[in-house]
């Protein structure tokens, strides 16, 4: 049983559909990203379950950030990055160059490693997203439905027009967070998303992450082992291999992982020997 | 050997003490007798009424209306294409771009471009070609050409000082391009905007050369866009080269023009001051 004590059974998704974690709701299939000829990631194969939070730990530069913005094809961004493979989602290939970009940034929201609110009002970064999808006239209520499920409603519901970067650093990243949850993603990938933080701050974040799991998915690259042992119901161990790029040397269950690896590597990480 | 230290650092001293000397010497040399001489036939009559015997007596009325006027179309014009250009180059052309550098290129060119050179230019294409003759639409847009490479490059080191991190965090939001540009970058990149637009607009009320072939020297009130006008610095021009015993309001109209573009520096001035102190706040 793992900590929820789901194992095999049902659980309850914000559409309100069951899901069962026999079946996973993504499957990853020989994922491969290089900038120009040079891989970042190599055949990366993984299924994700739904309504869990996966993290991918890994030493620096092993691919794990560019693993991510596959989910929502960020990596598009970059000109000379290209990504083959399959990441099946439903009945949606990601990775297919047809895909409508912008509704899947819809469905996956992302949380970057360095808090980017908008340099406009508080409100504004929740309600721009809003607006930009046609929205608008739920603004309100979800700027104040939002900012109370990143807990921060009532830090800043006075100042809701005061500039978002007159925000602490934690606080500037749970607006990141509300701001992403206004578009009700059914997954949200986080991109260590603590580490420009103090340890107060990072424990809040993690417990809205740990909450966030009720309602839609969570991906969390961290390079805090401890933070994966916390949050993470599955965990994915990136390592460079020879010729630089990064592979998927493990991936199960995080007690699993954290207690039983069966990859050497994977344990002589967790067990701080190296990376 | 150390007293030729010491004497060197004595030289050294001396002349960076001299250097600025020099220069608010010559900036004083230059102000002093324009102020002296412009301040006392300054008045709000002056300013408002208009020029009488070819500007030796009478004021700058229809003077401060044409130059308002050529401003008016050359920022009407530049600002819109200056700003197009610089969100192509900033966002959708990569330094490398083969078309990116060939414009960045032409904006090189054009700025070196000596005044006068733009002064023909805009006689041949404004007034002749297309027909408009001497007038104030001809001056605007020819002041309109040659203010464009400072605006182009402003705005889009403006747009480029944005951080990076906005742009990713709207792309993973699902913004456009277009809603990224006009929602985010924009009003980011707002204050170095207005503020090339500003500097742009001091050194277009400061042009004379582009001015004589492309306005005219018409001083007359403008009864529209179409008809010539004299601008300020023309009119100074005039009054001091070819009207004899038109010094008193030559002085009169320097000074009204250096205080223009004073208040047109310190405005520009402010808004990038006032931005920086805002970012450093922000960290």
């Amino acid at each position: 049983m793992d900590k929820h004590g789901l194992i095999g059974k049902a659980r309850l998704c914000k559409a309100g559909v069951c899901l069962t974690d026999d079946k996973p709701m993504m499957q990853i299939r020989n994922l491969s990203v290089r900038y120009g000829s040079q891989y970042a990631i190599y055949n990366v194969s993984a299924d994700i379950s739904a309504c869990s939070v996966t993290a991918w730990i890994g030493p620096s530069g092993c691919g794990k950030s560019t693993f991510l913005s596959c989910f929502n094809r960020l990596i598009d961004l970059y000109p000379k990055c290209k990504a083959s493979g399959s990441i099946r989602w439903d009945k949606d290939e990601l990775l297919d160059p047809g895909i409508n970009v912008r509704n899947l940034r819809t469905r996956v929201g992302m949380v970057f490693q360095r808090p980017n609110p908008f340099p406009v009002s508080i409100k504004k970064n929740i309600t721009l997203p809003l607006k930009e999808h046609g929205r608008s006239q739920e603004s309100d209520e979800t700027v104040e439905k939002t900012l109370r499920e990143v807990g921060l409603w009532n830090e800043v519901k006075d100042r809701l027009n005061a500039s978002a970067l007159s925000l602490s650093g934690g606080q500037q990243q749970r607006l990141c967070i509300a701001r992403t949850l206004a578009l009700e993603p059914d997954l949200i990938l986080f991109d260590e998303p603590c580490s420009a933080l103090d340890p107060l701050s990072t424990q809040v974040i993690e417990d809205l992450i740990d909450s966030l799991r009720h309602r839609c998915s969570v991906m969390i690259v961290t390079h805090n082992l401890a933070q994966a042992r916390r949050v993470a119901d599955d965990i994915g161990v990136f390592w460079t291999v020879e010729g630089g790029f990064g592979q998927l040397i493990e991936f199960g269950k995080a007690q699993q992982i954290m207690e039983a690896p069966r990859n050497r590597q994977t344990a002589a990480y967790i067990n701080g020997l190296v990376g | 050997m150390k007293t030729i230290r010491s004497r060197q650092s004595l030289l050294f001293d001396a002349a960076t003490l001299v250097a600025p000397l020099i220069i608010l010497c010559a900036s004083l040399a230059l102000l002093f007798p324009v102020f002296v001489h412009g301040i006392t036939p300054l008045s709000w009559d002056f300013l408002f009424s208009e020029p009488l015997k070819s500007g030796r007596a009478g004021g700058i009325g229809s003077i401060l209306f044409s130059n308002a006027l050529i401003l008016l179309v050359c920022m009407l014009v530049s600002m819109p294409i200056s700003l197009g250009a610089a969100i192509y180059l900033s966002e959708f052309s990569p330094k490398q771009n083969y078309f990116g550098r060939i414009i960045r290129l032409s904006l090189d060119v054009l700025s070196g471009t000596p005044s006068i050179v733009f002064g023909l230019f805009g006689n041949v294409l404004f007034c002749r070609v297309m027909g408009l003759g001497f007038s104030i639409a001809s001056g605007g847009l020819t002041l309109a050409c040659m203010v464009l490479p400072l605006m182009i490059r402003s705005g889009e080191e403006g747009l480029r000082m944005v951080s990076h991190d906005f742009r990713r965090g709207a792309a993973a939001l699902g913004f456009s391009a277009k809603s990224t540009v006009f929602s985010i970058l924009i009003p980011c990149a707002a204050p170095s905007l207005i503020a090339g637009f500003v500097v742009s607009l001091g050194r277009a009320l400061a042009e004379t050369a582009a001015l004589i072939f492309t306005s005219g020297y018409v001083d007359r009130m403008p009864e529209s866009i179409f008809d010539s006008g004299r601008s300020l610095s023309v009119h100074i021009f005039d009054l001091s080269m070819n009207v004899p015993g038109g010094d008193t309001n030559a002085y009169a109209s320097t000074l009204t023009l250096v205080l223009l573009i004073f208040i047109i520096n310190t405005v520009a001035t402010l808004i990038v001051r006032h931005w920086q102190i805002g970012r450093n706040l922000h960290g």
